[in-house]
């Protein structure tokens, strides 16, 4: 079979298993499949960026490799800005690399929740050390740079814990481009690790494919249909029929697709995310955060619920971040050599739904946040600002529109005891999932224990909508290990076993 | 495209200063940053985007009718601009999308770029390449 990032002009496609998007579930999906022989066919909906095309500037970063340039968002009071990546790896050519796994109480605490099979820390273990295995988990070399030594300084004059980062590296070369897509190679996004593995094997990978639906009939898959270009520009339709067919969109666009192919039944509507709220931190002395890698320490002390960290830094970037109130701190950027960019990231209990729309690409994604997602927002703030302070911040300004920043710890505390307030707060996301959880509680899980869709037998979820509840960590080697637990549960099962599975489901 | 001219022209930063025939170059390389940016953005924000900055680069001009400088110009827009982003509705959230395009691309165009870097060329500065 033909290996080759390619667009396509075939109209038929037919394979063992088509896999919906290359992103970190999709590619460990490939990595699995292609590993025990099946010919496998990837449709992806963003184009390849090779290393080489890799642009330095953020606008073409966004505008290449960032779904809708980035400028995406989750309706709600306030809404929450998301980002995700599109293009061949996904999310895994434009995130930072950094690898954890989800804390062992939390498995637990799903695996009752949610009755989910063989879902122990143990059992999952074998899983998160082939992830870490195929993206080189490993302490990135040389100097970290101020911009990690602030959260270091900060976190540990508070004495709380701190920690280093592991990320999926070999060779990082320094500044702060993981967001861009790596120009070296050095992060081991998917594009430079399993999807090249899967293609030279049996996977030809289509990009610039995009799922629009997903046949079914008598509980089975039947075909799933693209949109697609050919060698000419003009616009094609792919037809691919395959006898399992996993949908790895991530946790926006796999719901979606399920939705727009006729399957509702608590799809998408137990949406997750990490909110986060930034903070501007002005120092007395430079520090150059742009020279330096991104942050790779976070204050670790009140994991999983609570984690501070921070974030990528390049001036046009910074320039960006003060867009938020640019009357009150355009100033700051001509001292933009003496400012940090932080955040505080919660583990939230609001829940946010994606619905697919007829007639627009883009589904809507709606967020509510609790009531103590407020509370937890306030004290991670007051804790940032805390951070900050430790580490000699002059001044800090949180991302609230229309703050004036504040000049002690004391004035940090401001949002302790009363939430931030709602319209004027600017939050974020980067993490997205559990919009499809996993288990054997029919009335809360939208796929069994092992990511297949209820009451179809051939049809498999394995991205991000699989982590059961926000894991209050970087999400990716989760991500994989569920892909690659599911993928192995797909080919171990057999082809009966699931039929007789889908069949009692429906009835 | 005119629409976003008018107001991208008003929200393009004073600092760092460039000279005039600089910063014609650079308003011209930024709005057509922003154009393109907006055209990648979903349905429901083009369509926002598309409405109101007709109304907002209308106000933009009849606001700024009359005054004198660039700097004046800038300074009644702003006002006008602060006056909406506290009206209920998407106005304000269409504002701060325009803002934090032309920010991005403002601060990314090569001669604005040196300018900031202009202070530490000196120094040793690892890239990744
Ligand atoms: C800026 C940023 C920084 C991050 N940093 C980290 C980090 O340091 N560590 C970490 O663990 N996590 C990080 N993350 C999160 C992590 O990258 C994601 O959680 C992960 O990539 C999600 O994996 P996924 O398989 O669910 O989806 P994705 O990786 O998003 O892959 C889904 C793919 O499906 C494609 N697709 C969608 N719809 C269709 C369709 N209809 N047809 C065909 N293809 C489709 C998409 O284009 C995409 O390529 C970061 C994310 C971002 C945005
Ligand atoms: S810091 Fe630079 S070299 Fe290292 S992974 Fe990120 S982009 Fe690649």
């Amino acid at each position: 079979m033909k290996s080759s990032f390619c667009r396509t002009s075939e109209r038929q496609l037919e394979a063992d298993a088509v896999i919906i998007g290359s992103g970190a579930g999709g590619a460990s999906v490939a990595d699995v499949l292609t590993a025990a022989g099946l010919c496998v066919i990837m449709l992806e909906e963003g184009k390849h960026v090779p290393a080489s095309s890799a642009s330095p500037l953020a606008s073409d970063a966004f505008a290449a490799a960032w779904r809708n340039g980035g400028l995406t968002a989750a309706i709600g009071q306030p809404p929450i800005a998301y980002a995700e990546g599109r293009c061949v790896g996904g999310g895994t050519e434009i995130n930072s690399g950094i690898t954890q796994r989800a804390d062992d109480d939390l498995i637990d605490q799903w695996r009752k929740l949610y009755k989910i099979e063989n879902f122990t820390p143990d059992e999952l273990a074998q899983y998160y050390e082939r992830a870490e295995t195929a993206v080189n988990a490993s302490w990135t070399p040389g100097p970290l740079g101020r911009a990690t030594g602030i959260l270091q300084q900060g976190g540990k004059a508070l004495g709380w814990e701190v920690s280093e980062l592991k990320r999926g590296q070999r060779g990082c070369k320094g500044a702060n481009r993981c967001s861009f897509v790596c120009p070296s190679r050095a992060k081991q996004s998917m594009a430079v690790t399993l999807l090249p593995k899967a293609m030279g094997r049996s996977m030809r990978l289509y990009a610039q494919a995009r799922v629009v639906k997903i046949h079914l009939d008598k509980g089975r898959a039947t075909e799933v249909t693209a949109q697609s270009l050919d060698a000419g520009g003009q616009a094609v339709q792919l037809r691919v029929k395959a006898g399992l067919v996993f949908v790895c969109a991530g946790a926006i666009h796999t719901p979606a697709i399920l939705r727009r192919s006729g399957l509702r039944k608590r799809i998408g509507n137990t949406l997750r995310v990490h909110p986060t709220i930034k903070a501007t931190a002005l120092f007395d002395d430079p520090v150059d955060a742009h020279q330096s890698r991104l942050p790779l320490a976070a204050v670790t002390e009140f994991m999983p619920e609570q984690r501070i960290g921070g974030s990528v830094f390049t001036p046009a970037v910074f320039g960006l971040s003060l867009a938020e109130d640019w009357a009150n701190r355009g100033d700051l950027m001509q001292h933009w050599r003496f400012c940090g960019s932080y955040y505080g990231m919660i583990r939230p209990r609001g829940v946010g739904s994606v619905r697919s729309l007829s007639g627009i690409n883009e589904p809507l994604v709606r967020f509510k946040l609790a009531p103590e997602d407020w509370i937890a927002l306030g004290q991670v703030l007051t804790r940032l600002g805390q951070a900050m302070f430790a580490a000699n911040a002059r001044k800090v300004f949180p991302s609230i529109s229309g703050h004036e920043g504040w000049t002690s710890p004391d004035q940090a505390h401001e949002f302790w005891h009363k939430p931030p307030p709602k319209r004027r707060s600017n939050l974020l996301t980067i993490h997205l999932f559990s919009s499809c959880p996993p288990g054997e509680d029919r009335d809360a899980c939208a796929v069994d224990s092992y990511g297949r869709v209820r009451g179809i037998e051939n049809l498999f979820v394995a991205d991000g909508s699989l982590i059961p509840e926000a894991p209050g960590i970087n999400p990716q080697m989760t991500i994989m290990a569920l892909a690659f637990r599911a993928a192995e549960a797909a080919l171990s099962h057999s082809a009966q076993e699931r039929a007789r599975s889908a069949a009692r489901e429906r009835s | 495209m005119t629409f976003d001219r008018v107001i991208v022209t008003t929200m393009t930063p004073f600092w760092p200063l460039l000279d005039g025939d600089e910063k014609a170059a650079v308003v011209t390389e930024v709005v057509r940053e922003v154009t393109r940016s907006l055209a990648g953005a979903p349905f429901h924000i083009r369509l926002a985007v598309k409405s109101l900055s007709i109304f907002l680069s209308l106000g933009v001009v009849l606001i700024t009718a009359g005054a004198g400088g660039p700097l004046t110009r800038a300074n009644r827009a702003d006002k006008f601009y602060r006056f909406l982003q506290n009206l209920p509705g998407p106005l304000g959230s269409v504002l701060r999308l325009y803002r934090s395009m032309t920010l991005l691309a403002f601060y990314e165009q090569t001669p604005v770029a040196t300018k900031l870097f202009s202070a530490r060329r000196a120094q040793h500065s690892r890239r990744c390449t």
